[in-house]
């Protein structure tokens, strides 16, 4: 089986798509930075007439926020985006081609002509596209970090409030250590590897009854943007399918991302719906691929 | 143990309404050189797809080394390594990685000295850490034929191995095919439409028509079936009266040739051409040729198989 991963691995790593996602992030990291400084600039011309009518603390805390965006939260900031957006595209496409792209170009028939074991392929291939994600989440991650460090420095202390519900003023803010944050940031980060594996999986299955990748990542964008239209936009008309929606899943980050007291129970909630959609998404391709013939 | 590393007995394979194969059994002898010919749509690939496992059939039982596919198809082809259909590699990785994962080698100190040997055996050495996106579709076929014989196959299955390639590339992978089988022991089965090269490369042979099989055994016999014997002698109708009244019902045709009229195409039950040269000669007829008709497979395929299906301007000899 390691043996197995290991090719799987290999052959994920040949792919030339891995330059266009460099190329992604150091354009989104560009962008961010950009963005990034207009903000604390921003904060930093804030006058005391404007936080007028604010909260109590946050007419303390506001005029002070320009020294709290330092590196560390432009990757918290940044984070969002990246995980939020631009893993889940990738995500989609790794999985996508894993199982689809070898039933176009003729290698997986090559491959199951030696009698190999098809379950076995199929869980080699899916640990294969999780760990190339993981891996992509925790790079992507620490190089976010540090290059937020090196354009605007790390505060000892950071700021818990990062983004509260659309439209309403946070009701709860703090102040934690640089050290328990990046325990934080981490944590969150590993986490969304855990979610856009279950994300991903969703064009892992398609992959397995097309013959192109294209297909098999579109079809799990398609699901995923659906979900989250359901989940953002007409929540209160699908409550029943709320809790199952792979978007559920994004949920657990953002908490971790924004620092505040983790949700355990929440987490758990978020776990549980991840394993369904690696249950289905994955006996699925293992019962189709045993079945088809080639 | 049994003589035959595969064995095919009364396979059916049906698509719908259509019957890709209909109850074909066919044995191949260990140390062969097995061919497979068949006009398009006669079965071969479906025939292929079921000994590798990539098919199930409706019936039927297929074995490779007595063990049954369908049953334990690990076991089974673990000494088996099959290029069904034009060989497909990784065109990003290197040879060298292309057969570690296809061929699931392993990492052992013996399966790299093999894998090494064998890359020198078919002449691609040279080119095992190149990325396959630059081999050309000879040196693909010789890949191929390397991952074939990984990690310790001894039965190999080649599906049109010749297929695309020049006349050079050609010559080069039959002398390769027909080396597996003299030096290295190796079964080969090997299907093609090039029945001129089967013919060059093989030991036995099948034909396959409507999913049956239509003849087979070793090549020599089946080249053997009503053969035909060219003759240029003087006074050819006086000749084709001789022959006629003289060997009778061991004749089964004599006419004179379309395009030549001077010269006897004889086709008779069995091997005689020297029983013709000898009646001719004692009946004071000078004979100046006498040979055998050119691309006897093609005639006899086509006696089997294409009559009936137009496949005649398809074959390549």
């Amino acid at each position: 089986m390691i043996l197995s991963i290991y090719h799987e691995v290999v052959k994920l790593t040949s792919q030339k798509k891995h330059y266009i996602m460099l190329i992604g992030f150091a354009f989104l990291m560009f962008l961010m930075v950009l963005v990034f400084r207009h903000i604390r600039d921003d904060l930093q011309k804030m006058s005391g007439e404007m936080v007028k009518g604010m909260p109590f603390y946050l007419q303390l805390l506001v005029p002070n926020t320009a020294k709290l965006c330092d590196g560390l939260m432009f990757s918290r900031f940044t984070g969002f985006i990246l995980f939020w957006v631009v893993m889940p595209i990738f995500s989609f496409m790794f999985a996508g081609e894993s199982i689809a792209s070898e039933q176009q170009d003729g290698t997986l028939r090559v491959y199951l002509s030696r009698g190999f074991s098809r379950t076995r392929l199929v869980l080699a291939k899916f640990i294969s596209v999780f760990l190339i994600i993981l891996f992509y989440t925790m790079a992507f991650a620490a190089l976010t970090m540090l290059i937020g460090i090196a354009f605007f420095g790390l505060s000892k202390m950071q700021i818990t409030l990062f983004m509260g519900p659309p439209g309403e003023v946070p009701s709860t803010v703090g102040l934690v250590s640089a050290k328990k944050a990046i325990v934080s940031y981490f944590s969150g980060a590993l986490y969304s590897a855990f979610a856009l594996s279950s994300i991903s999986s969703i064009s892992f299955m398609i992959s397995v009854f097309v013959k192109r990748m294209s297909v098999a990542a579109t079809g799990g964008m398609v699901f995923f943007f659906v979900s989250f239209i359901l989940q953002f936009v007409f929540a209160q008309y699908a409550k029943e399918i709320e809790p199952f929606l792979i978007t559920r899943v994004m949920d657990g980050y953002t908490q971790m991302f924004t620092i505040e007291e983790i949700d355990w129970s929440s987490i758990v909630k978020s776990f549980s719906v991840m394993c369904i959609y690696w249950s289905v998404c994955v006996t699925t391709p293992v019962v189709v691929l045993n079945m088809k013939e080639y | 143990m049994s003589d035959y590393v595969l064995t095919v007995e009364n396979v059916v394979k049906s698509f719908g309404k259509f019957k890709a194969l209909d109850g074909a059994s066919l044995s191949i002898p260990k140390g062969s050189i097995f061919g497979i010919i068949g006009p398009n749509g006669a079965g071969k690939s479906t025939l292929l797809r079921i000994v590798t496992s990539l098919a199930h059939p409706d019936s039927g039982r297929v074995t490779v080394n007595g063990i049954d596919v369908e049953a334990y198809p690990k076991r089974a082809l673990a000494g088996t390594g099959a290029i069904v259909d034009s060989p497909a590699f990784y065109p990003d990785l290197s040879a060298r990685l292309n057969l570690d994962i296809l061929s699931r080698g392993g990492c052992g100190k013996r399966y790299r000295a093999r894998r090494e040997e064998l890359a020198e055996y078919t002449g691609i050495a040279g080119w095992m850490n190149h990325r396959v996106r630059e081999f050309s579709l000879g040196m693909k076929q010789r890949l191929a034929i390397t991952l074939a014989l990984l990690p310790d196959s001894d039965f190999v299955i080649l599906d049109e191995p010749t297929n695309g390639l020049d006349p050079n590339g050609i010559v080069d992978i039959r002398t390769l095919i027909r080396n597996l089988g003299a030096e290295l022991g190796t079964t080969v089965l090997v299907t093609s439409h090039m029945l001129g090269e089967i013919e060059k490369i093989c030991s036995n042979l099948a034909i396959l028509n409507h999913g049956k099989i239509a003849a087979q055994g070793p090549m020599e016999e089946i080249l053997r079936r009503s053969p035909v014997t060219l003759i240029r002698t003087t006074d050819p109708e006086r000749a084709e009266t001789l022959l006629k009244e003289t060997f009778g019902p061991r004749i089964r045709s004599l006419k004179r040739k379309e395009d030549e009229k001077g010269i006897l195409r004889v086709e008779t039950e069995s091997e005689c051409a020297a029983e013709l040269n000898e009646t001719l000669v004692k009946n004071g007829f000078a004979v100046s040729m006498l040979e055998n008709e050119p691309d006897r497979l093609e005639r006899i395929f086509l006696e089997l198989t294409g009559k009936e299906s137009g496949v005649r301007n398809e074959v390549q000899s």
